[in-house]
């Protein structure tokens, strides 16, 4: 499959109750490794300060499931989820992947990164003789990586964890490495955008990136786009309270300003997405989420921390 | 009578990040630290936001958890505007706070604790790929 094949596929995904996306990627990729003869992608995930929503929604994948995509996609060396290793002898993985696959491993960073007091709120590691801040080993691991992945709005963005007050100076994964960093953003991230994005990775390497640094292939159009309330919008048909089945951007939709997929990719097995439950998008892959889009209820002009200059997409009405 | 103090960390499938320290005496654990490596402040993030955020807001504090959270600060809000819901709202909520502990309960068994007990050799990962 050409690099333009697959990432029309990508784009054209279910149309109609066709869900052959996935289900179309894994026999290629895996032609791909045969004919190739290709390794899986070595993978590192490191967990930092976020809440471990990305990796319960990278379990929910489906077509492929988890443990194809473990089988056929990716190794995963180290992650402190989904390992069996514990203590010592995990950090002794981690030191003996990053040393076996230097330069060819990626890396996945789930969460923000916390700069205050040394990066002491947030240690992945310790013993009795050093701690593993989660500053020093993204910086560190980074540096030796091959690509580096922030799964997530709080590792691409700062997202929640560098929400207002921000008490734990906490940055995005970008701005601590210097060099590119591919932003799956999405609180939680769509698993299908992470194992689509790890599947471009390892068949074609560097996906094309928006202006935001995320894969153009899922959030280059907003949300607002290809909603199905979209109608409503055009004939200033809008909803009075939540339940009301006309366009929500009176009830703070940030729709029209956040760029995914969701609406016709949706969720848990493509069967759902906020607006077809009643309730507004509230912009979760934006640069300035959660802060931007609150209060989340309050309609677009008025919200109090928005900023268009931030969000990364021009309005498109 | 040597006591011996263990650091074990980090310790891995769970949500989030975690550390025990452990004192020993003679074979016998005498003291015991479990210590969250992780602080985000969500206490202080929540502080000087609208309250119907509270709903969205705080099921970032986690992940395999989240609907309880929401369903939390819903019966907040429901307290605050003395909200009375209908039945079927009611069933709904209970619907959703019931299959979110299913999947918890799946998830735990299957991908935390089935490693260990099925008695993988963790530490014989790398012979043979190095």
């Amino acid at each position: 499959m050409k690099r333009d094949q697959f990432q029309k596929l990508c784009r054209d995904t279910l149309k109609g109750n066709d869900f052959s996306f996935s289900q179309a990627v894994l026999p290629e990729v895996k032609k791909y490794l045969k004919k190739e003869n290709k390794e899986k992608l070595p993978v590192i995930w490191l967990e930092t300060n976020d809440s471990g929503d990305n990796n319960i929604a990278f379990m929910n994948t489906t077509y492929p499931y988890l443990d194809r995509v473990f089988e056929d996609i990716i190794d995963l060396w180290y992650s402190n989820t989904f390992m069996a290793a514990q203590g010592i002898n995990a950090l002794d993985i981690l030191e003996k992947t990053a040393e076996k696959y230097a330069h060819e491993y990626t890396l996945v960073v789930e969460g923000a990164v916390p700069l205050k007091y040394n990066g002491l709120f947030n240690v992945l590691g310790y013993s009795k003789d050093y701690i593993i801040a989660a500053k020093n080993a993204v910086r560190w691991f980074g540096k030796h990586a091959k690509y580096v992945v922030a799964i997530g709005t709080c590792a691409s963005f700062g997202g929640p964890t560098a929400a207002r007050p921000n008490i734990t100076g906490s940055v995005s994964v970008s701005e601590i490495l210097d060099r590119a960093v591919i932003n799956v953003s999405g609180c939680p991230v769509n698993p299908e955008w992470f194992v689509g994005t790890l599947a471009h990775l390892l068949m074609y390497g560097m996906p094309e990136l928006d202006n935001l640094g995320r894969p153009a292939l899922f959030y280059g159009f907003t949300v607002h786009r290809h909603c199905q309330r979209r109608s409503y919008f055009d004939n200033n048909n809008f909803a009075q309270e939540i339940g009301d089945s006309e366009c929500m951007f009176s009830l703070g939709c940030s729709g029209p300003r956040t760029g995914a997929d969701c609406p016709y990719r949706m969720w848990i097995n493509h069967v759902s997405w906020p607006v077809k439950v009643n309730t507004p998008c509230i912009g979760c892959t934006n640069k300035d989420f959660p802060d931007g889009s609150s209060p989340f209820f309050t309609p677009l002009p008025k919200k109090s921390g928005s900023k268009k200059e931030d969000s990364g997409k021009e309005q498109d009405s | 009578m040597s006591k011996k103090y263990i650091v074990f960390s980090p310790i891995t499938r769970l949500s989030g990040l975690l550390s025990a320290d452990v004192v020993l005496d003679e074979g016998t654990i005498i003291e015991a630290y479990a210590s969250s490596t992780m602080f985000r402040g969500f206490e202080y993030i929540m502080r000087n936001r609208h309250v119907t955020d509270a709903v969205y807001m705080t099921q970032r504090v986690c992940g395999i958890c989240s609907i309880a959270h929401g369903a939390a600060a819903s019966y907040l809000l429901d307290k605050i505007f003395e909200n009375e819901i209908p039945d079927n709202a009611q069933y709904l909520r209970n619907i959703m706070f019931g299959s979110d502990f299913l999947q918890n309960h799946i998830r735990h068994f299957y991908l935390f604790s089935l490693p260990i007990l099925s008695g993988c050799r963790i530490n014989l990962l790398f012979t043979g790929r190095t």
